[in-house]
């Protein structure tokens, strides 16, 4: 599964291809500069709804260890 | 796992996306496929027999590409197949025969929309998804995940050493040195430094679940009511009632697991996917829930011979043994040992998804094609993952039932925050550009798919922790 030599565009060889892990590291779209997501109405929302969904399941095990059943 | 190297961006030739490439970045270096390669459109003037040539050419190129590519979503897919998995299956079989086959179907688009998105997630950002809902959502819900994730994982964990100790006991060898064994294989499997051996072995593994056709058809199914079930959805004689609703929501809780979002995120990131190989990936993605679909139906029309011979069991291996007048000697020991893999294969995907995710978090190097002495803490984390949990399987009068309780309750608690988080990021427009985030009927899909996912989860999670519930269904 080795690749070309891409340092050396001319002894491309036109029927192979390149392993991901044979290949460059290509610069991706994430980076810790871009901080936390803006909170957005979408985003409160789901969050919000999350939270409620959260909550309740934490009551449901709180009651369930409490009852000890 | 961060590859923030000077630009080298890649164009797509695959997918015909292209990325834009910031002003002074080099030029595109080639991947995936050369530039100047076949693209199997003739040119003008081109004879037939060059046109034909060219055509296999490209054909040949994109199968290469795809081979190489390709890992990722056919591991997770058929991972998820676990021991739970098969207990599941085989149970819904064994209760409902053939009827409840039409589950497995609708879930198939499902698991394809879920798993695609943490793949383009992958491709895109080159990070895990612990990771980034730390980075983007700051410490609190990063923490949360994180635990809630190592937990129910440390959980799933022990479920499939449990159903080694039983598959093992079943084929008369001694659980006390077949868990320690399985443990240290699991081990070895991880820590050879390179990831392409690791991805071979686990798609090997992944190979040999071809049996469960050869098992399906042994057990002489009745094909037209298989084909009929899978298409049209009924509800079992018996009516609606808590079981059925409970086996319904066990089927789609097992099929989209929280380590799974986890797992093929961090994998692709490891794999160092890039953005043209995004169509491959969608392609190992597809494969892999088309392969998980029909294993399970196997798994059911296995299920499905007990019930037609009013079979009773406990486990898969008892059902092995059970099953063995009809299989033979010999499919009741393909039967254990299918059991044995799909335990050893689920066991490798959710500790390396735990040691992935662990380490994202604690900012350590985690990638399976460092050696050992490269990346301790991330080796470590699988390495004591998986120790522990045949460790606990040991312990005499171990609360399996406990755990699996456990289990249910918190992937309930788990798997709607993953996926909302999941959602939320790939509407994020100012980390993915316009080119990764979701389209507007993708985000159509993917919230109908969150909203009955909360309601499955919150139903599977309530039943586990109040078995009465629903009893106005009963």
């Amino acid at each position: 599964m080795s690749g070309y030599p891409l340092s050396k565009p001319g002894s491309i060889h036109p029927h192979h291809t390149v392993h991901p892990l044979d290949a460059p590291p290509e610069q991706k779209l994430f980076h810790r500069e871009l901080g936390r997501m803006a909170l957005t109405p979408r985003v409160k929302v789901a969050l919000f709804i999350l939270q409620g969904y959260l909550g309740i399941m934490v009551l449901l095990v709180g009651w369930k260890l409490i009852a000890g059943t | 796992m961060l590859h923030l190297s000077p630009v080298t961006t890649s164009v797509a030739p695959l997918d015909g996306a292209r990325l834009a490439v910031p002003a002074g970045a080099p030029m595109a270096v080639p991947v995936g496929v050369p530039p100047g390669a076949p693209s199997g459109v003739p040119l003008p003037g081109q004879s037939l027999p060059r046109q034909v040539g060219r055509q296999k050419v490209a054909l040949r190129l994109r199968l290469s590409h795809f081979l190489m590519v390709a890992g990722p979503g056919l591991i997770v897919m058929v991972a998820d197949n676990d021991a739970g998995a098969i207990s599941t299956y085989t149970e819904s079989g064994a209760r409902f025969g053939t009827s409840l086959l039409w589950v497995l179907m609708l879930l198939l688009p499902v698991t394809y929309f879920v798993q695609e998105m943490v793949a383009r997630l992958g491709i895109a950002t080159g990070e895990g998804l612990a990771s980034i809902i730390y980075e983007r959502f700051g410490v609190w819900w990063g923490r949360f995940c994180l635990i809630d994730l190592l937990i129910v994982n440390f959980l799933t964990l022990v479920t499939e050493f449990a159903a080694v100790a039983l598959a093992s006991k079943e084929l008369g060898y001694s659980p006390s040195v077949a868990v320690p064994l399985a443990a240290i294989g699991l081990i070895l499997l991880v820590g050879t430094g390179s990831y392409r051996r690791w991805e071979r072995m686990t798609l090997l593994l992944c190979g040999l679940n071809l049996a469960w056709l050869v098992l399906a058809v042994t057990v002489r199914p009745d094909w037209g009511a298989a084909a009929f079930d899978s298409v049209v959805p009924s509800i079992p004689h018996g009516g609606l009632s808590g079981d059925l609703v409970f086996l319904v929501v066990a089927i789609v809780g097992t099929t989209i697991a929280p380590w799974q979002l986890f797992f093929q995120q961090s994998c692709v990131a490891d794999k160092r996917l890039r953005f043209a190989d995004l169509s491959a990936a969608r392609f190992d993605t597809a494969i892999g829930a088309v392969a998980i679909s029909i294993f399970a139906g196997c798994m059911m029309l296995i299920g499905d011979a007990m019930f037609r011979g009013g079979l009773r069991y406990e486990d898969p291996a008892q059902m092995a043994t059970a099953l063995e007048p009809l299989i033979g000697r010999f499919g009741r020991i393909a039967l254990l040992l299918l059991v044995l893999n799909a335990a050893v294969l689920g066991a490798t995907a959710v500790s390396l998804s735990s040691a992935w995710a662990w380490g994202e978090v604690m900012g350590w190097k985690n990638t399976l094609q460092a050696r050992l002495s490269e990346a301790p803490g991330f080796y470590s984390a699988y390495a004591v993952c998986t120790a522990a949990a045949a460790g606990l399987t040991l312990i005499p009068g171990a609360p399996l039932q406990q755990i699996i309780l456990w289990v249910q309750v918190l992937a309930g608690i788990m798997l709607p925050a993953a996926i909302v988080f999941l959602q939320l990021l790939l509407n994020d427009r100012e980390m993915l550009g316009v080119r990764f985030v979701n389209r507007p009927w993708n985000n159509a899909v993917n919230w109908l798919v969150i909203s009955v996912l909360f309601g499955l989860s919150f139903v599977l999670a309530a039943r586990a922790l109040v078995p009465a519930w629903p009893s106005f269904l009963s």
